[in-house]
């Protein structure tokens, strides 16, 4: 007996599903930009938002930031190494995800997250445009690489 | 004692034993003065990394951008891309003639792997300067 074949209302109902299932694939796998990848300093950066790209790098004495803005200039963040930090004080709100601890704090304007991820070194995540949770969820892809910080 | 806010990334550092106090700089250039720059002028830096590189100013009020700058800092001079800073050039002397201008501060560059990775093709660096009347400014101290 020959099968019966699947009608094409059918397979469009396959591809709805599909398509549920891939756009449901957990935060961090959505609107990743393809500038995402490996900057200066030791930085690794996967989860830059859809829509921002990487403008410049600045630096001075132990810190350098690498900015990202959207095209339009209408929104920004920046991702910062600073050495020597035990100096600093890091006040501010404490955030576990992942069994990292960010602290996120209004420091000049800003929001800002800040991770110490040790011997001396705190990466900050900051941005005048974005809210706390979209800083969080960037803050979560950065890492970083002592190896690849000269 | 170390400004790093307003116009001034500075420094004053005691004449001691451990320093020679010279009128000449590391890459023998006479310094008996100082001078003002302009959009386009033409200046030299010396920089223990990138050694003396001359070129024109492309800013004489810069907003150094926070962070990594503390906010609100102004007033500085943001080189053309002939003279970049890399790590290590910070405090460094910038010159017009036998004229100093300025202090090597910091740097910006479109290279995403950073200053330090400077010279790359197809990305430029530049220098920040903080202003030699900016840096002695409230000081005491002049050049002469």
């Amino acid at each position: 007996m020959k099968p019966k074949r699947m009608p094409i209302v059918g397979w469009l109902a396959v591809g709805v599903v599909l398509l549920s299932v891939w756009s449901c694939d957990g935060a961090h796998d959505q609107g990743q930009d393809t500038t995402a990848g490996e900057f200066g300093d030791g930085i690794t950066i996967t989860g830059i938002p859809d829509g921002f790209a990487f403008t410049v790098a600045v630096g001075v004495g132990g810190s350098s930031s690498f900015m990202f803005a959207t095209a339009d200039g209408s929104a920004e963040f920046s991702v910062t190494r600073r050495l020597s930090a035990p100096s600093m004080s890091i006040q501010g709100r404490h955030v576990t995800r992942d069994g990292r601890v960010f602290t996120v704090a209004q420091v000049e304007g800003q929001t800002r997250t800040v991770e110490d991820v040790g011997n001396g070194v705190l990466i900050e995540v900051a941005s005048r445009t974005l809210d706390t949770e979209s800083l969080l969820d960037i803050a979560e892809t950065v890492t970083y690489d002592p190896a690849r910080d000269p | 004692m170390w400004t790093f806010s307003g116009n001034a990334d500075r420094q004053i550092m005691p004449a001691t034993a451990l320093y020679t106090v010279s009128r000449y700089l590391v890459n023998g250039q006479l310094i008996n003065g100082q001078t003002s720059l302009f959009v386009g002028s033409w200046f030299c830096k010396y920089g223990k990394t990138s050694g003396t590189r001359c070129g024109y100013v492309d800013s004489i009020n810069f907003h150094p951008p926070s962070p990594p700058y503390p906010a609100g800092m102004y007033d500085f001079i943001l080189a053309n891309t002939q003279i970049p800073a890399i790590g290590g050039d910070s405090g460094g002397p910038s010159y017009q003639l036998s004229k100093a201008v300025g202090i090597t501060s910091g740097c910006t560059t479109t290279d995403p792997l950073g200053c330090d990775a400077w010279p790359r093709a197809g990305y430029w660096n530049k220098a920040f300067i903080t202003k030699i009347g900016n840096a002695l400014s409230g000081t005491g101290y002049g050049l002469y």
